[in-house]
């Protein structure tokens, strides 16, 4: 299978420009909104002309939506942060990977997590995955302890971690919005996952 | 199809596949959803019997990719194996009394369901910490396939 049906220089191009700088200005708004545009009719086309494709044109339209997510908010994010970020996701979607049968992946997920990662100041580089039922997962590892969070379309959380309380391991799980996130999950050092030890006792 | 139950002390293998395997801090781990019962699977979780085959670990989950012909096995996908009585005990914590059970078919010989099985996300999340958790990529099979 090949590894993309865009263009590959086009391709390769948008993605250095969204990963250089400051990603929202890197490209001129009436540039970038044509840029995107050419991509979604370029893998549109690409989907509908390979019966066999599988789901190759709708992933890349995902790719792409998911990419202007990134350039519209990742200037909140390091440069080193964003450039994983959007790696991981290309990694993510990459056709070869995908079955007729699999639930696509979420555009309105991923922008929920892209609006936590904002809203929580990730410094921490999360893995990042993606649920049987398509919504994208964040994981952090703190030593042995876990924190997963699922992001669904409407700014809701759904976590569960596990936390070694004075050799205690403890389980939690919960759902939260996006605004109450950080507050709900507060009894179990939710910093100690998501930021630098040097950022730890942050509020 | 004839079913039988697994003894406590086999080990079952649960097909990972690319996207639920995360990495952060240099720990690979995987997403608890990859444990959860989705509308595709009949409600019972989807596993392989690993005994069921003679030889090594490598050696037995090489026979499930190479005897299973109802799908197929990225090269960056992977196995879960955990021990079914660890299991059944993590599973009894939260409140249900599985059953491992062989139910061999043409198209996957060694295949085993979960029975009442029943999803909750702290234990998929502890079965994904701690008791069925050994991952191996398929890639690493292919070297001896």
């Amino acid at each position: 299978m090949t590894a993309a049906i865009l263009d590959p220089t086009f391709k390769a191009n948008m993605l250095a420009q969204l990963a250089s700088g400051t990603a929202g200005s890197s490209l001129a708004a009436s540039s970038r909104e044509n840029t995107i545009q050419e991509l979604l009719n370029s893998a549109a086309a690409m989907g509908t002309s390979q019966s066999d494709a599988g789901n190759f044109g709708e992933l890349n339209i995902l790719l792409v939506k998911v990419l202007e997510q990134i350039a519209v908010l990742g200037r909140y994010f390091e440069p080193e942060f964003k450039s994983a970020l959007i790696k991981r996701v290309q990694d993510l979607l990459d056709p070869s990977e995908w079955g007729k049968e699999d639930a696509l992946p979420s555009a309105a997920s991923f922008h929920t997590l892209l609006r936590l990662l904002v809203s929580i100041n990730a410094e921490k580089q999360p893995g990042l995955g993606i649920a049987p039922n398509g919504n994208f997962v964040a994981a952090w590892h703190d030593g042995e302890d876990r924190f997963f969070v699922e992001a669904t379309k409407n700014d809701l959380m759904k976590w569960v971690l596990s936390r070694t309380i004075e050799t205690q391991k403890e389980r939690a799980s919960g759902e939260a919005k996006i605004h109450r996130f950080f507050e709900v999950t507060r009894a179990w050092r939710p910093e100690g996952y998501i930021a630098h030890a040097s950022n730890n006792n942050r509020k | 199809m004839q079913a039988t139950t697994i003894a406590n002390e086999n080990h079952i293998a649960r097909h990972i596949k690319k996207v639920w395997i995360v990495e952060s801090e240099g720990v690979i781990s995987i997403i608890p959803q990859a444990f959860e019962i989705t509308d595709n699977d009949d409600g019972y979780l989807s596993a392989n019997w690993l005994e069921y085959f003679a030889g090594t670990r490598l050696d037995q989950l090489s026979r499930i990719v190479t005897t299973t012909t109802s799908r197929t096995f990225s090269k960056s996908s992977g196995f879960a194996v955990g021990n079914i009585g660890k299991i059944k005990a993590c599973c009894e914590k939260y409140g249900h009394q599985i059953r491992v059970v062989h139910e061999h078919s043409e198209d996957c010989p060694s295949y085993a369901a979960l029975k009442r099985f029943g999803n909750n996300l702290e234990l998929c999340q502890e079965l994904s910490e701690a008791h069925w958790n050994d991952l191996t990529l398929v890639s690493q099979l292919h070297k001896i396939l």
